[in-house]
């Protein structure tokens, strides 16, 4: 057992509605919900259940229309944007389901590009992005371009990317949507793996129930309520 | 984000999208050219209209008269005003003139008045003066202390009619005969001032018939060159000491039946600065004098050379605001395209500001690579031109002809397009600048990009 004692995300009854025109669509219902630090936490649900959405709302990339999140101290909810631009160097690791690659750089300078964003100098940073990529099984492809590699190559680049700065906490929206079932495997491992070493809270948006697989803890979501909150005590069993 | 990271960012960008950047930096490059050349233009005819008036006379120089006869005016040019103009601001030099007015009374050389001149001017000049003024010693050396000692003009021993030749053989032609020698060598001769009295009955034969009274003998002691800006007394008259000449102004006046007139004939005024030449002019005209200077012809012209130039340099201006369009253009339209990638950066906590930076700079990039290479166009333009004007010899070029003909004026082989250094590196900053200018607007509308657009598709 994993001392997992503190909050890492307190959402606090959160309600985001997007309105389009004249018609209003409530994409999530007053949320409440914990998860604690060194988590997997997986957001489940059908297509238009609103996890992205929810996922956005935890991450700080939209401001939800009523209630807070609160990440370790901080009530993001509150943050101007160039706060969160800080909070975000510091503390938050992003995936993306289109990986999401600058296609002028290479592998190395792709994954050292949060780095670059705080100012930390090349070097160092590329140092730092190198030990990453190795990790991930990359050592040989670091100066490849994004265009020159396979799908599962560049999520593995994005992975990297998004431990490079060492965040507290990592935002997954389906990471793994675009890849096979093998890929998809190894790539969960990996991220799984990288992130129970530092102790890093993983909250990953999914609608594949295998994905249960690797989770702590399971937010079912439909039609933008949460339906389920458990906790898997322990992992392993299918 | 450090410099170093934004500007490898922007040249990556840049260079991405090589064709349109290439495209939006041709039209900086034009525009940037299209200023120089228009300001050159402006700059070549200036200085060519400086060089035609400097051929005109000194820009510098202020000539004051004693006001005429009969005006109000009573003051006299006299030593108190000479002292007087002295002491204005940005006065350099007063030097103080006497003209001798012959009359009816003429210079002779040669024994027994053989050489005759019929019309010359004399003048004096104090002696401390002779330095100041500026004479050039062709021969001979400046008049010692020695009373009645002149100097002579480039061209004042030529004037002279040998009596005992024919009429239409006793002249030398000076002019058009570049190995013409005069009668007689003029450095160390001796001259006369004379009154020729006819002799009223008798046959008319030249010379033999008239009898001579003798005023002054004057002794040649050096040549000077021709300077019109000194006075046309350096191309054929005689330049005196001023304390003989006003020795001589009264038996002279006398003969000519005329009144001693009071202080010089005129003052010559050095200015530090053509800025200086309408003020201290001015300021003569209040003292109660006379005055002249190039200023009456040169303000005109550089009023008019100023407008062309403006309007010029506007021409320029319109094709680099044209520019200023196409950069701001390329810049929507790359943020645009890039629109994802900028939600991604936000995502992955890029700051605002280097947002902004980034794009400002590519702006800039663009403004800097197309000045330099307007600044490095327009040089060979402005060759090409002036290769062209300059052999096209006077007049008849159409380059020429739009400028008003103003280079064939200053002579010949004038540039029509002149590029000071301060206007390549003008034109620079000005490209820089109207590419952040451009950039301001799109780099404004970068900076809103939601970082939702990362999570998109
Ligand atoms: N920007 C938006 N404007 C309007 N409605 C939106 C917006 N974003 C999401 N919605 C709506 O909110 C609901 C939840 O959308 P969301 O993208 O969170 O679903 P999802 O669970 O991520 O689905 P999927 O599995 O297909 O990605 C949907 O009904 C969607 O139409
Ligand atoms: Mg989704």
């Amino acid at each position: 057992m994993r001392n997992v004692a503190d909050d890492m995300i307190k959402i606090n009854h959160i309600r985001k509605v997007y309105r389009m025109g004249s018609e209003r669509v409530v994409a999530l219902d007053h949320i409440d919900a914990v998860v604690k630090r060194g988590e997997i936490c997986c957001i489940f649900g059908t297509s238009g259940s609103g996890k992205s959405t929810l996922l956005n709302q935890l991450a700080g990339m939209e401001k939800p229309t009523e209630g807070s999140v609160v990440i370790g101290k901080v009530n993001i909810t509150k943050l101007r944007e160039e706060q969160m631009a800080v909070f975000r160097q510091k503390h938050i690791g992003f995936i993306f389901q289109a990986y999401n690659l600058l296609p002028y750089m290479t592998a190395l300078e792709n994954t050292a590009i949060p780095l670059m964003f705080q100012g930390v100098g090349k070097h160092q940073r590329e140092k730092q992005a190198a030990r990453l990529l190795k990790l991930v099984g990359l050592g040989d492809r670091m100066h490849h371009y994004p265009s020159q590699m396979s799908g599962g190559q560049q999520q593995r680049v994005g992975i990297a990317r998004a431990f490079a700065a060492k965040p507290s906490v990592i935002f997954a929206d389906e990471p793994t949507g675009n890849l096979d079932t093998k890929t998809t495997a190894q790539i969960m491992e990996m991220i799984v793996e990288m992130a129970k070493k530092n102790d890093q809270t993983i909250v990953l948006v999914t609608h594949d129930p295998e994905m249960a697989h690797y989770a702590d803890h399971i937010l079912t979501l439909i039609d933008g309520n949460i339906v389920r909150d458990e906790k898997t005590q322990e992992k392993g069993s299918l | 984000m450090s410099w170093r990271d934004i500007l490898q960012m922007c040249f990556h960008n840049l260079y991405r999208r090589k064709g349109r950047t290439g495209l939006t930096v041709s039209g900086v490059v034009i525009g940037s050219c299209a200023i120089i050349i228009m300001v050159s233009l402006g700059i070549g005819m200036k200085e060519s209209q400086a060089i035609m008036l400097s051929q005109m006379g000194k820009l510098t120089r202020i000539t004051v008269y004693t006001a005429p006869e009969g005006s109000a005016s009573k003051t006299v040019l006299d030593k108190k005003a000479v002292k007087q103009m002295e002491q204005l601001d940005g006065v350099e030099t007063v030097i103080a003139k006497t003209t001798l007015d012959l009359g009816n009374l003429q210079v002779t050389g040669g024994s027994k008045n053989r050489y005759q001149c019929f019309y010359t001017t004399v003048v004096g000049v104090s002696e401390k003066d002779f330095e100041k003024m500026g004479y050039q010693l062709k021969e001979g050396e400046y008049p010692g202390k020695a009373p009645y000692e002149v100097l002579a003009g480039q061209s004042f021993a030529f004037q002279f009619a040998d009596s005992k030749r024919p009429d239409g053989k006793n002249t030398v032609d000076y002019w058009s005969d570049e190995n013409a020698r005069p009668y007689f060598q003029p450095v160390g001769a001796e001259v006369s001032i004379v009154q020729r009295k006819e002799v009223p009955n008798g046959a008319e034969m030249e010379g033999s018939k008239a009898s001579w009274n003798e005023i002054q003998k004057l002794k040649i002691t050096g040549v000077v060159s021709e300077d019109y800006d000194l006075g046309e007394e350096t191309s054929a008259g005689l330049i005196m000491k001023m304390k003989d000449l006003e020795k001589l102004q009264k038996p002279v006046r006398k003969l000519n039946n005329q009144k001693v007139s009071k202080g010089y004939t005129n003052a010559l005024v050095d200015v530090k600065t053509i800025e200086d030449v309408k003020r201290v002019e001015n300021q003569i005209k209040e003292l109660g004098f006379k005055t002249n200077s190039m200023e009456s012809i040169r303000e005109p012209m550089e009023k008019e050379a100023r407008q062309k130039q403006l309007m010029l340099g506007g021409l320029g201006g319109i094709s680099l605001l044209v520019a200023a369009i196409g950069i701001a253009n390329t810049m929507i339209m790359s943020i645009t395209e890039r629109t994802r990638e900028i939600g991604i950066m936000k995502a992955l906590g890029c700051f605002l500001g280097d947002i902004r930076k980034e794009f400002l700079t590519e702006a800039a990039v663009i403004g800097l690579i197309g000045g330099t290479m307007g600044i490095g166009l327009s040089f060979l333009i402005s060759g090409i031109m002036n290769y062209f004007s300059m052999n096209a010899g006077t007049g008849g070029s159409e380059v020429d002809y739009m400028m008003g003909g103003f280079s064939s004026m200053g002579g010949g082989g004038m540039p029509i397009s002149v590029i000071p250094l301060w206007l390549a590196g003008f034109s620079l900053l000005f490209s820089i600048f109207i590419g952040v200018a451009a950039g301001y607007y799109p780099a404004g509308k970068a900076v809103k990009i939601s970082a939702l657009e990362a999570m998109k598709g």
